[in-house]
């Protein structure tokens, strides 16, 4: 394995990143104008192809258990401390970095049409290289400080891709929700990374993993947790989930590229590659089981009752989020990067597709005003079709392989709780996948077809659809199941790196649970190709029927109201009276006691800026009186 | 000491003092030039100013090598102190030069004078503070800083929002200086002396009695004086009122470099005072004097209580000035520490500080003279009509909260690493100071968020510029905010060379 | 010779007390400035105290210097009143507050 150009991998991109910017920022050579867009654009994507080239070609010359590294930079020393810009080249990594890169290459190439005529093309081109850049620290990072760089650099690119249409405030609400929800993850993961500091002494991922065993298990315990809550905030699971679906507002590349495809799988990157930490705590596997599997569930079934067409692929995302937490959770790590790899293919091809109708639709989003535009869409119809069936896990596409491979290991893991929960989301996943599918490309129009006229996207757009379809049909393949052949190659190939657990099951248990889930996506696309074409009387009647329920779910079980009820409230309150003027203060409504320590605490903040100069001395007196009682008495 | 000896002596010691003494020196020529040449080369006073403070940069590269004790133990000259007086002056420099381009000084430009007298007092003052091995001293410096702020608060004679700033700092420091001076009576009546290394003797000598009561309630009242030099809680009250008070460009070096000379001297007295000889990980405490967690208390309070108090202000200058406070409560976790890293780190944290705050005060003043507004509701959508200042004012808020890239992210990391390295017993604080830069986050986003994701009142506001050299001056300070986060190493191998360099 | 010393430095101790109370109290700029004046001398009579306890010159010393720095200050605090009570007719540091919160 050679790894003489790996360090143009990382250095491309913000190569890209810096020409394109400082071009851009100064509008230096008519860089924003109309003419230099071809030029931007096609820029921007090499700077990312080249890297899949070199990265294609150490994975060529590379075997299974090759492992380098190189060290761009001594960043850190401080006594014991030691962090680098050092990059990890193995299995794993390797593996991410190519799925990066490839897929990021083709979103680029959708964008440079997709894009076309925003004002903004030159700063968005930029910011998807910095993306890039920040992905590829945060996979190929050989310690958890360069990783939680890039961790940071792919969250401060989401938010700013999220805002790009600043214009709008839904796009500034969504970015912040977004950003704020990930600094309560990274606060945890933070304080994860102290744990494993203090306790194993270094920060290396070699040096973490092997010292697992002479960690002390509740310090074990919460370094996982902590680490999982920050995983949670960037992989949208519970509690943190809500800013992903709002976080729609971007333009729909950025949701295809980093909100479905890359970004937020970065928290299944990380468990899996501090896998031998995680499954040193088999409590901690119960809870990331568990989070993973109640996401699954819970994202699915919220993703039935959505309208907008982006939207029910975001919850989509949640979902299937959840299923590699579920893998991880019960120790099949590779069968979650398996996920996560094939995810990336449909999941990219479905946000894309959605975006070649939104376009030809001229930026409309609710399915309710679609309907019929297989005809004035064929190749976004064809390809989305794919993508859907692999994501229902129709049997033989990518997804079948690797839904089918985590609910058996849940199964052989002997969680049958975990298995019914994710195999009934499966098949809500098939129902609403079709039922998306029926509602936009099905049916009559339900739009003024005489005065909208849709039209397909040019090649620069479809022609990464085929080439992310193609994808969907065909990577399964490369996880094939223990009853079909005995060389299951993406587990070999990542065992070096990752571990796993032993499976106990039968064959015949296998090929039972292979059949079941495939009659269980049979089932959801008919029955939703059936509902929601035919049927949509009996979908009303249903809905009527049971309208509670109906609401429940279809206000996202009221989880945004709660946490503004139990969060958003009392900390707007905190800060605010701690300034508030004083004829305020009686006016805030009692709230439970942790509200009334809080405003007790604020009353004397508030106080303390008095403005009165002898209140000020005071305090000072009663500050040194204070602590000099302090030093006596305690 | 026969008189022979005694003025050899005393040559020695002012020959190796060569940088003080210059300031010094070009303290009285610039007073003298504005007194009787004032007509003819007002001008040139300023460029007097830069050439003083540029003389005593070449003439500091020449004390870095020293090591000694003069004028009987008064100062002390070693690494430590010439890293301080390295900021100081590099700061003053920068801030005069952001004085140039300031709207409010330069409204009265036949004062501008007097303006870099104080400033040049100012920064004699804190190099002697840096430097100070005896409470006189000490006490002399100290005093030396505050009555040139407490001018240059009020520099803006017809201002009442100036005024007003004035009689409270002056009125707050007075108090506190008074209570500091009685401190350092009942400490020099305990131990009998006014040398801070007679004075660790005295307290590692086993015969000595020394009553712990007294000496507690002593030293507390030298670290209110210090605590309020350094803004920290509970002795912070003046800082956020001075701030928003003073002319822009005092509010930014006030913010930096008294604060500096106060952690330098804080540091120097505690350490040399009340620790014995220097083991691998850290010092050996003397007293019985629990000082650690006093500190560590009063660190969360102010951190704690600067970002909270911080988070909806409107006036950017009280928000920076709630800001700096929380800063310091940071870097105090440096201070207790007192290992080598954590003195390092503090060192680190405190010279970057300094670049991206002034940066920050320095975007603060262009943008506030152009709209005639410090507050944040007339900032509104500024980002686009002032691009080239708004968007080094992003990096070095980013750079204030830490985010990774910046330099901010690496003083932090540098700090939280030395908090860590002393176990688990400071975890908590770690904890606590992580918990208060994510609440920071908040209220300095808040500032990006209005200058680009609100529209502005007014659409059709003209786009707001500023001269070229004052562009340059601001790239001056957001170059090293990017450039110092990745390669750092430098200026903290300087800190850590300096820190091993303390002398008593 | 120990006892006269309890003395002056309870002499002092009070002193301070009523100094820091006035401050604390007063209203009136020049008031509190006329205070921390007395705390400042309170010190010198202790500075002086102990320099004679100890034997030791350097006590005195100080006392020169802290007269010194009080003039100054006292210097500056008068400029500062009365350039603000030019500007708003008052030199009641209760009615000075326009900046808080």
């Amino acid at each position: 394995m050679t790894l003489d150009l790996f360090s143009y991998v990382i250095l491309l991109p913000v190569a890209g990143f810096l020409v394109n910017g400082l071009l851009g920022l100064f509008n230096l050579a008519g860089w924003r104008s109309e003419a230099r867009k071809p030029v931007v654009g096609w820029l921007a994507s090499a700077a990312i192809l080249v890297p899949f080239l070199i990265l294609l070609q150490i994975f060529i010359g590379m075997a299974a258990q090759d492992k380098g590294f190189v060290t761009l930079y001594n960043w850190l020393t401080i006594e014991t401390l030691q962090v680098n810009i050092s990059y990890q080249v193995d299995s794993l990594s390797v593996l991410m970095g190519l799925m990066v890169t490839g897929i990021g290459f083709l979103i680029h190439v959708y964008s440079i049409g997709y894009m076309k005529h925003d004002p903004g093309f030159w700063r968005f081109f930029v910011y998807l290289n910095l993306f890039i850049f920040s992905m590829l620290n945060l996979i190929f990072a050989d310690n958890l400080m360069l990783l939680f760089l890039g961790w940071e650099g792919v969250g401060l690119c989401s938010y700013l891709l999220i805002g790009f249409w600043y214009q709008h405030a839904f796009a500034n609400d969504a970015a912040i929700k977004a950003f704020v929800m990930n600094r309560i993850g990274d606060f945890a993961f933070l304080i994860g990374m102290f744990l494993l500091f203090t306790s194993a002494g270094s920060l290396n991922f070699d040096a973490i993993n092997q010292s697992v065993g002479a960690l002390d298990p509740t310090t074990l315990f919460l370094a996982g947790l902590f680490l999982f809550i920050g995983a949670t905030g960037k992989s949208a699971q519970i509690p943190l989930y809500t800013w992903l679906p709002d976080a729609m507002a971007g333009p729909t590349p950025v949701s295809a590229l980093i909100h479905a495809a890359t970004m937020v799988t970065a928290g299944v990157y990380m468990v899996a590659r501090l896998s031998p930490l995680f499954s040193a705590s088999p409590e901690l596997m119960v809870v990331i089981a568990v989070i993973g599997g109640l996401t699954a569930f819970l994202a699915a079934t919220i993703g039935l009752f959505q309208n907008d067409i982006k939207k029910v692929l975001a919850y989509s995302t949640v979902s299937q989020l959840g299923y590699m937490f579920l893998a991880a959770g019960v120790g099949a790590f590779p069968v979650a990067i398996f996920h996560v790899f094939t995810h990336a293919f449909f999941k990219a091809c479905l946000f894309l597709g959605s975006g070649s109708v939104i376009h030809a639709m001229h930026e409309e989003q609710d399915i309710r005003n679609m309907g019929g535009l297989r005809k004035y869409l064929p190749q976004t119809y064809l390809t989305f079709f794919i993508a859907t069936l692999a994501l229902a896990g129709f049997p033989l596409t990518a997804g079948f392989f690797s839904k089918d491979e985590i609910l058996f290991r849940t199964f052989a893991s002997g969680n049958y709780l975990l298995w019914g929960l994710a195999l009934f989301s499966a098949l809500l996943t098939a129902v609403y996948m079709m039922r998306l599918t029926s509602l936009t490309f099905y049916g009559r129009e339900r739009f003024d077809a005489g005065h909208k006229h849709p039209h397909e996207s040019p090649a620069l757009m479809t022609l990464p659809l085929w080439v992310l379809a193609a994808g969907a049909l065909t990577v399964g393949f490369l996880g094939l199941p223990g009853v079909v052949s005995h060389s299951n190659w993406i587990t070999e190939w990542l065992s070096p790196a990752v571990i796993t657990a032993e499976v106990h099951a039968t064959h015949t248990t296998e090929w039972i649970l292979i059949g079941l889930g495939s009659v269980i996506a049979l089932t959801g696309l008919f029955a939703g190709w059936k509902l929601y074409t035919t049927g949509l009387e009996t979908v009303t009647r249903l809905k009527s029927g049971l309208s509670g329920l109906y609401n429940l779910v279809y206000n996202k079980y009221f989880v945004d109201e709660l946490y503004d009820r139990l969060v958003v409230g009392p900390y707007t309150r905190l800060s605010e009276s701690v300034l508030a003027k004083i004829e305020n203060r009686f006016f805030y409504p009692v709230f439970g006691w942790t509200s009334s320590a809080v405003s007790g605490f604020a009353d004397t903040l508030r106080y303390i800026q008095t403005g009165y100069t002898p209140v000020y001395l005071t305090l000072f007196i009663i500050g040194v009186i204070g602590l000099i009682s302090l030093i006596l008495f305690i | 000491m026969n008189l022979d000896a005694l003025i050899t002596y005393t040559l020695t010691s002012t020959a190796l003092l060569q940088p003080e003494l210059l300031v010094a020196v070009g303290l009285m020529l610039i007073l003298v030039t504005d007194l009787f040449l004032k007509k003819t080369v007002q001008k040139w006073i300023s460029v007097l100013f830069f050439l003083v403070m540029g003389l005593a940069l070449i003439s500091l590269s020449r004390q870095s090598e020293v090591q000694a004790q003069v004028f009987s133990g008064m100062i002390s000259i070693d690494g430590y102190s010439v890293f301080f007086k390295y900021l100081f002056v590099v700061s003053a420099l920068l801030a005069g030069v952001m004085s140039l381009f300031s709207e409010e000084l330069n409204q009265n430009r036949r004062r501008l004078g007097e303006y870099f007298i104080v400033m040049t007092g100012m920064v004699l003052g804190m190099m002697l503070m840096a430097g100070a091995a005896n409470l006189l001293m000490m006490f002399v410096a100290i005093e030396l800083v505050s009555l040139s702020s407490y001018i240059l608060v009020s520099y803006l004679k017809d201002d009442k929002i100036s005024n007003e700033s004035g009689v409270k700092y002056i009125i707050y420091g007075s108090f506190s200086s008074g209570l500091m001076i009685y401190g350092i009576s009942l400490i020099y009546g305990i131990t009998g002396t006014l040398s801070l290394s007679e004075m660790n003797a005295v307290l590692q000598n086993p015969a000595a009695t020394i009553d712990p009561v007294t000496l507690t309630i002593a030293v507390l009242l030298v670290l209110g004086g210090l605590g309020y030099k350094v803004a920290a809680a509970p002795f912070h009250f003046w800082a956020p009122d001075a701030y928003q008070g003073a002319p822009t460009p005092v509010a930014a070096f006030l913010s930096v470099a008294p604060k500096a000379a106060g952690f330098a001297m804080m540091l120097r007295f505690f350490k040399t005072v009340f620790f014995g000889s220097a083991t691998q990980d850290g010092y050996v405490p003397l007293a019985s004097l629990d000082w650690v967690s006093i500190l560590a208390v009063i660190s969360v309070l102010t951190m704690t209580i600067g970002n909270v108090t911080a988070l909806w202000q409107q006036n950017v200058k009280r928000m920076l000035a709630y800001s700096s406070i929380a800063h310091a409560g940071y870097i105090l976790m440096g201070v207790l520490l007192l290992s080598d890293s954590g003195i390092a780190a503090m060192m680190f944290y405190l010279a970057y500080y300094l670049i991206m705050n002034l940066g920050a005060f320095y975007v603060t003043m262009l943008l506030g003279d152009r709209v005639q507004s410090y507050e944040l509701d007339d900032w509104r959508g500024l980002g686009f009509r002032a691009p080239v200042l708004a968007v080094p004012m992003v990096i070095f808020l980013a750079s204030l909260i830490g985010i990774p890239g910046t330099v901010g992210f690496t003083g932090k990391f540098l700090l939280f690493v030395a908090v860590l390295q002393q176990g688990s017993l400071y975890f908590w604080l770690a904890l606590i100071a992580v918990a208060n830069s994510v609440v920071s986050a908040f209220y300095y986003f808040k500032v990006a968020k209005i200058l680009f994701l609100k529209k502005s009142a007014d659409p059709h506001a003209e786009p707001v510029t500023a001269p070229v050299p004052a562009v340059v001056l601001l790239f001056v300070f957001a170059v090293p905010t990017i450039v110092l986060g990745i390669w750092w190493s430098p200026l903290y191998n300087w800190a850590m060379a300096s820190v091993r360099m303390i002398t008593g | 010779m120990n006892h006269n010393i309890d003395a002056v430095i309870a002499l002092s101790a009070v002193l301070f007390g009523l100094g820091v109370l006035g401050v604390l109290t007063r209203k009136n700029a020049i008031t509190i400035f006329m205070s921390i004046e007395l705390m400042l001398n309170s010190v010198n009579l202790s500075l002086v105290a102990f320099s004679r306890l100890h034997n030791d010159i350097t006590g005195q010393m100080l006392v020169i210097f802290v007269m010194a720095i009080a003039a100054a200050e006292v210097a500056v605090g008068l400029a500062i009143v009365i350039s603000i009570f030019r500007n708003r007719q008052t030199a009641d540091v209760t009615e000075i507050n326009l900046l808080r919160w």
